[in-house]
């Protein structure tokens, strides 16, 4: 591996953010070549977590921008101190001085994206889940993205001093213009391999047990493998060995595993299904993970479940 | 790593592999390869395999296709003493040649029509039609493009979030409100309001291109030619299923109807085969489901005969119905005079309908969004 690439992720993993090789390498990119990298994956493996950790191995600030659907300018961009404004105006004419500026720098509240813009120091800008705006606002982000400057109409154009560290996340519940994807290095992050997972919830979750945690981790590598609504995300991992270290439990048996299924699965359909179908299944998984390791677990699961 | 100019040859012979299959790698790629490249070195394939893919590939797909074009062009691993790669612009082209098509379609040829002894009706498939005769009665296309504009508009039902201007109305836009005052000294005489607009409806186009729908194919080019190709109409996305699903969103939205017939020539499958209607819809809310809700109109365009599974029908029915979608379901086949809808499949479908009507022509579609 590259030395600089190399030192991004043990950067980033001081951080606490596990990154696997592609995802360090798309960072290197995009910061090296300033442009905006779209960061795309199932839900909970991530993705919005690069952009914190971009921002403190950077040393800059974080500026997110949640987007959802009817977003628009005045409140991604900016709007005017309408209130300021009014006050002025009725300021000026009593005393006589004249009419107020009130459309000058001093009357505009800045949303994220100006925010970002107008940074002496270059931020981290995220955009998070773009797919959730309307095709409108992507056409203006794609401008913005291009450009790197936002005409005022009352003011005139300002233009970035300093272009963010962008990343732009999507679950893809719709597909974005292609115009859109071309401004991006583009980045697909699935679900970590065992290795990786276990990895994470050493970072993350410092007081579990070793033993424990890497069961949890198997219990839901195999999980994912099921025909489920909504497989578990890496988040949902870390909660759940919170949630069995708050319990004090550091055994995986089935009455721990159907309390607490309610944090790995949120469809009441996936639960009743993984209690009623899959739960022996996944247990004699985890028989064949203590002895061999995940692989023997998922081919003990796969047996049983061709079994039944 | 002594080899510079050889490499970047390289990436742009790779480059335009992948333009011609279609993905991003256009010269402003191609440079931002060769400045990472120069930073980065080429010291370690990962290094370079990963950086290009970032910047070439653009989807999910993409990165497939790219992993293996990748692996094909520069196997025998581009670090070795020997090992140059730079092809010559014949050698690329019989390099191309040996590449396996993407398609959808290329998985559906090589196991859908065997299987399961499905039922295989007619010599030929509608999609041959679909894709190769003209369409009869061109100047139709327009008014079935009105038709379903129309259609669309009588669907929606949920206002948008966002919001027009207007001069009644409860939420005042400030903005206006405020220039406007300046022009009075700051007195707030004349305000603006704005409400919030209708939303248009995002319509969901299903439809069967199995053998028994084979009479009714031009038709349905049409249709889901009218529906994807123009703008205005909002998110509109259109699949056909068989044994299988086919995304043809993509296909329809290129230009002109005869663009459009040979980008469906490459997603469809070239025989006929019976149809799954349960196992595609499964499929279907596997990976759409999410975009389903109130303010969607799924049209499903078939006759209901289904040879699959009913039971697994009748559940993906439910679940789409549960998402808040409407369900229209419009059947050549009951246009029939004497139709009765009395075979299996239809019978589980029917009471999961919003709306069950013949529709097999632009009149009968005419008449069925007037009743709307």
């Amino acid at each position: 591996m590259h030395p600089e690439i190399e030192q991004l992720q043990r950067r980033l993993e001081r951080q606490g953010y596990i990154a696997e090789r592609p995802v360090a390498t798309a960072i290197q990119l995009a910061s090296v070549l300033g442009r905006p990298l779209l960061v795309e994956g199932p839900t909970g493996v991530g993705k919005t977590a690069i952009a914190g950790a971009m921002s403190s191995v950077l040393g800059t600030n974080l500026i997110r921008l949640q987007c959802y659907e009817g977003i628009d300018t005045s409140s991604a961009l900016y709007e005017w101190n309408y209130q300021k404004q009014l006050l002025d105006i009725r300021l000026a004419e009593a005393s006589g001085s004249g009419r107020a500026d009130i459309f000058s720098v001093d009357y505009l509240l800045k949303r994220p994206l100006l925010e970002a813009i107008t940074s002496p120091k270059a931020p981290v800008l995220l955009i998070d889940e773009v797919d959730r705006s309307d095709e409108e606002f992507e056409a203006f982000l794609l401008e913005l993205l291009s450009d790197w400057q936002v005409s005022v109409p009352e003011l005139g154009t300002l233009t970035a001093r300093q272009v963010p560290y962008t990343v732009l996340t999507s679950n893809r519940t719709r597909d974005l213009a292609d115009a859109l994807r071309r401004r991006c290095l583009y980045l697909w992050i699935d679900y970590p391999s065992f290795d990786k997972e276990l990895d994470i919830v050493r970072a993350r979750v410092p007081g579990a047990g070793e033993a424990i945690s890497a069961r949890i981790v198997a219990f839901v590598q195999m999980l994912r493998r099921l025909p489920l609504e909504k497989a578990p995300g890496v988040s949902e991992t870390l909660d759940w060995v919170a949630t069995l270290l708050y319990l004090d439990r550091n055994r995986l048996g089935p009455e721990v595993i159907e309390s607490t299924l309610g944090v790995l699965l949120k469809h009441v359909e996936d639960q009743r299904r993984v209690r009623s179908r899959f739960l022996q299944a996944l247990l004699a998984g985890l028989g064949g993970f203590d002895s061999g390791g995940i692989t023997r677990a998922v081919e003990q699961m796969e047996a049983v479940l061709a079994q039944s | 790593m002594s080899y510079p100019g050889l490499l970047e040859e390289n990436v742009m012979a790779f480059a335009r592999i992948l333009r011609s299959e279609g993905m991003r790698a256009g010269p402003r790629e191609v440079g931002d390869a060769l400045t990472a490249l120069r930073r980065f070195g080429i010291a370690d394939r990962g290094d370079f395999f990963h950086a290009l893919r970032t910047l070439f590939a653009g989807s999910p797909a993409e990165i497939e296709r790219f992993d293996h074009l990748f692996d094909r062009y520069f196997r025998g691993g581009l670090l070795e003493e020997n090992g140059r790669t730079d092809l010559g612009p014949d050698e690329t082209d019989r390099l191309r040649a040996t590449l396996p098509r993407f398609g959808l379609n290329l998985v559906a040829w090589s196991q859908g029509s065997e299987t399961e002894g499905e039922i295989r009706q007619g010599s030929y498939s509608p999609l041959e039609v679909l894709t190769e005769s003209p369409p009869p009665g061109i100047p139709e296309s327009a008014q079935l493009k009105l038709t379903v504009r129309r259609l669309a508009r009588k669907l929606s039902r949920r206002r948008s979030r966002r919001r027009r201007i207007s001069t009644r109305g409860r939420v005042p836009d400030l903005r206006r409100t405020v220039h406007r005052s300046t022009q009075r000294g700051g007195e707030l005489m004349d305000l603006v309001f704005r409400r919030r607009r209708l939303d248009r409806v995002r319509l969901v186009v299903l439809m069967d291109v199995s053998g028994s729908m084979e009479l009714h194919s031009s038709f349905l080019f049409q249709f889901s030619h009218a529906c994807a190709s123009q703008r205005g109409l909002g998110r509109v996305e259109v699949f056909a299923f068989s044994t299988r699903l086919y995304r043809l969103t993509r296909a329809l939205q290129v230009r002109g109807a005869r663009g459009a017939r040979q980008a469906l020539k490459r997603v469809l499958p070239r025989r006929s085969t019976g149809t799954r209607i349960g196992a595609c819809f499964h499929d279907f809310l596997d990976l759409y489901a999410h975009q389903l809700g109130s303010q969607t109109a799924v049209l499903v365009l078939s006759d209901g005969w289904d040879t699959g599974d009913l039971d697994l029908l009748e559940r993906t029915l439910i679940r789409l119905k549960q998402s808040g979608a409407r369900l229209l379901w419009l059947s050549p086949l009951a246009a029939a005079p004497g139709y009765r809808p009395t075979t299996a499949g239809i019978r589980v479908i029917l009471p999961h309908t919003d709306r069950f009507a013949p529709v097999v022509d632009l009149a009968s579609l005419r008449r069925f969004t007037d009743r709307l």
